[in-house]
């Protein structure tokens, strides 16, 4: 079976709800994170497939997609790296005990 | 000659900068010396003087005068206000006639202050008066004039409540003041409504509005918009300004309280010049009035009332300020009497000469109480002529000058009740002829409890000073002389007669012609003096018989009724406390309640709306997140459904 842009757009779907999915029923704030990655990831996928089979020549979304890897990697390191902070005053992972922004 | 002319403005610019050199020079105390707050305001108004002697004699010479120059003040749209200046004939009369009094009067008052702690406040306060009027005087245009009429009232104002200190000229200020904002009021909303009913013609033709020369016919035109009723009414409140600042009735009761400022001010503002910005106002808006005969017929009786009544107060006053006070009131009400009936000269002349007589007469009071050591009540008087002479010899030309024993006030006088008899208003004849009487009885009472006799006070006399009685002189030359001067008896040297040299085209002129009405007045004097000489002259209490006792005791109600004033005052707290009171209270908790809920209410409504939304706000990260996705998946869906569709 030939691989086709719909395949690669499908797995780049499933990733991306799995990913929404992480986001909205985990509450640990790791996890979170990691639902995060996957989002980005999905994206990615899009972008190189999209890239791969649009436009060969200029290949644009390939790019995209090494650039939004970096920018992954800052964001996690700096989204870990407040976790930690936080971690220190509350002794505590679980998103529901961060709510001191409630109106 | 055409130099002054065309700068005419210098009159009230100088005052102006001797108002604010002594304001800030006093402010950041670069002088003490009373010397050069008395020379900035002696020497702009001197300057002043010059000038206005120099365009008089102009307007002599040139009598179809009438240079005007106007400056873009305002201008919005199509409304373009401008200010200026004009000078005609009766300008030009009222800058001689306000410069000379406020020069002698300022002279004067260096005496009379000069040992008040005040003395370079009054300066400041005496050349912003100054300047008011005089640029009232030379407005070009009406809404000119409503700036310059509103800034005499707060120089009033000032002037009245000068001894801040003293509760009853604290009252009196305030009085003063509230009561000219009634009128001002009607003048503000008559000036209105005849610029609204004739705004187009406005705009379109004239490049100024609201200017004195064209402001008869913009009356008629209003007549044509607005129709009889609307344009009495507009009238009317117009008239309502000058009622309030000539003190006619019923806003008349202002004058007599206003006595508590110092006498050289009620001498130059409230006898001589700013009460009668009233009658040249009537005269600047003449046109208008003409074009409506019941609301010259109001006229006519609010003066011939103004004329009585005050008079028959004036009788049993014992304060010498308060019975010159009401003398005031009353001869305004002739004037305005005068222009009423159509009689414009009339009114005007009596103005000039009242105004002289009428400085003079309270400089005399001013000079009997500052040397009495501010003993104003009559009764504590008298024999003064032996230590005053010159003060009891300028009075006694006053009084005779006012009660039109053959001095000025007879021909002015005389103008007006022959131009009520060739109009055939006999009724209003019979009314001032009474207050002619009355007049003379009550200023030679006056004279007499103040002069003659023997002395009843307890305070120690000392004589006033040559800075006092040298104005005094220099006033009785005009007060015994101006009237016949320019009484039209004169003509073959050159002088023409009053009516002749200030008129209006539309406006009556009395008949001089037959003895009659002259003898008739003389005689009427005569017995004015008579009376007053029976009961208060001792060389003639002689013929005082017993009967005028008996006559005495059947009119104290009259009396009463007039030692009260009429029961003016009692009348207008009656009408403050059970009807104005009430109606504002009511308007106030309108206002607290219901304005002020419904601005509340808004800003209410929002907090709550506010909080109601924070409650949204839950803190929790995940929710938010559901939120957006759900309305992103919300808007997609809306699109596709517009696609489709």
């Amino acid at each position: 079976m030939e691989l086709g842009l719909a395949h690669y757009l499908t797995l780049a779907a499933i990733l991306f709800c799995t990913g929404i999915l992480g986001l909205i029923i985990s509450r640990n704030i790791v996890k979170i994170l990691i639902s995060i990655e996957i989002l980005l990831n999905a994206v990615n996928i899009n972008f190189a497939a999209f890239a791969n089979f649009a436009d060969l020549d200029e290949a644009k979304g390939q790019i995209f997609a090494i650039f939004i890897m970096a920018i992954a990697a800052a964001e996690i390191a700096l989204g870990l790296a407040i976790l930690i902070a936080c971690y220190r005053n509350r002794h505590s992972v679980d998103i529901e005990d961060y709510t001191s922004l409630k109106g | 000659m055409e130099f002054f002319i065309n700068n005419v403005w210098v009159i009230p610019a100088l005052p102006l900068w001797g108002f604010l050199l002594i304001l800030f020079g006093r402010a950041f105390n670069f002088y003490q010396n009373k010397y050069i707050s008395l020379a900035l305001t002696v020497g702009s108004t001197f300057i002043g003087f010059i000038f206005s002697i120099f365009i008089l004699l102009y307007c002599i010479n040139n009598p179809e005068t009438n240079t005007r120059y106007n400056i873009l003040w305002l201008d919005a749209g199509n409304l373009k206000f401008s200010v200026g200046w004009l000078v005609d004939n009766l300008a030009a009369m009222m800058l001689v006639v306000v410069t000379s009094i406020s020069l002698l009067i300022q002279i004067y008052s260096h005496g009379y202050m000069e040992q008040d702690k005040g003395y370079h406040r009054f300066f400041a306060y005496l050349v912003l008066f100054n300047f008011s009027m005089l640029a009232l005087v030379l407005s070009t245009n009406l809404f000119q004039t409503y700036i310059f009429w509103e800034l005499v009232g707060v120089s009033s104002y000032l002037l009245i409540g000068f001894w801040f200190d003293r509760p009853s000229a604290a009252q009196a200020a305030k009085k003063a003041f509230i009561i000219n904002r009634i009128g001002d009021f009607g003048l503000l909303v008559g000036t209105l409504a005849l610029l609204f009913y004739s705004l187009n013609w406005w705009t379109s033709t004239q490049n100024v509005l609201l200017e004195f020369a064209t402001l008869g016919q913009a009356g008629s035109l209003a007549l044509a918009n607005a129709g009889p009723v609307l344009f009495g009414l507009l009238a009317i409140g117009l008239l309502l300004g000058p009622i309030a600042k000539s003190a006619q009735i019923p806003l008349h009761t202002w004058l007599a309280d206003a006595m508590e400022g110092p006498t050289p001010i009620s001498a130059l503002i409230h006898a001589a010049t700013m009460v009668a910005a009233g009658v040249y106002l009537i005269a600047r808006l003449y046109p208008v009035f003409e074009l409506s005969t019941q609301v010259m017929t109001i006229m006519a009786w609010v003066g011939a009332i103004t004329a009585f009544i005050p008079a028959t107060i004036a009788i049993t006053q014992t304060d010498i300020k308060k019975c010159l006070a009401y003398s005031t009131c009353s001869q305004l009400g002739y004037m305005v009497l005068a222009m009423g009936i159509g009689a414009y000269s009339a009114g005007l002349f009596h103005l000039m000469t009242h105004a002289y007589f009428k400085a003079m007469l309270f400089l005399c009071s001013g000079a009997v109480i500052h040397s009495l050591a501010d003993q104003q009540d009559m009764r504590y008087m008298g024999g003064l002529r032996k230590k005053m002479p010159t003060v009891a010899y300028t009075y006694l030309i006053g009084t005779l000058a006012i009660s039109g024993l053959l001095l000025s006030g007879f021909w002015s006088k005389e103008a007006i009740l022959s131009s009520l008899y060739t109009q055939g208003k006999g009724l209003l004849l019979v009314i001032a002829l009474i207050t002619a009487f009355m007049t003379t009885y009550y200023m030679f009472r006056s004279y007499f409890m103040t002069f003659e006799g023997e002395y009843r006070g307890k305070a120690h006399f000392h004589k006033p000073s040559k800075v006092m009685t040298v104005p005094l002189i220099v006033l009785a030359i005009p007060s015994a002389i101006i009237g016949f001067l320019f009484s039209g008896s004169l003509k073959s040297i050159g002088i023409e007669s009053f009516d002749r040299f200030v008129f209006n085209v539309h406006a009556i002129h009395g008949d001089h012609g037959g003895l009659f009405l002259p003898i008739c007045s003389l005689i009427i004097a005569l017995l004015g003096f008579l009376l007053a000489g029976v009961i208060y002259w001792d060389k003639l209490t002689s013929l005082y018989c017993s009967c005028f006792k008996n006559i005495q005791k059947q009119i104290t109600p009259l009396y009463k009724l007039s030692i009260n004033k009429w029961y003016f005052d009692d009348f207008n707290n009656l009408l403050i406390k059970y009807l104005i009171l009430p109606i504002s209270e009511f308007l106030s908790i309108f206002d607290k309640y219901v304005i002020d809920g419904l601005v509340n209410l808004c800003g209410l409504s929002t907090l709550y709306k506010g909080k109601a939304l924070s409650l949204l706000q839950n803190g929790n990260v995940q929710t938010y997140l559901v939120t957006a996705l759900l309305s992103f998946v919300a808007i997609i869906m809306v699109m596709i459904l517009i696609y489709i569709v």
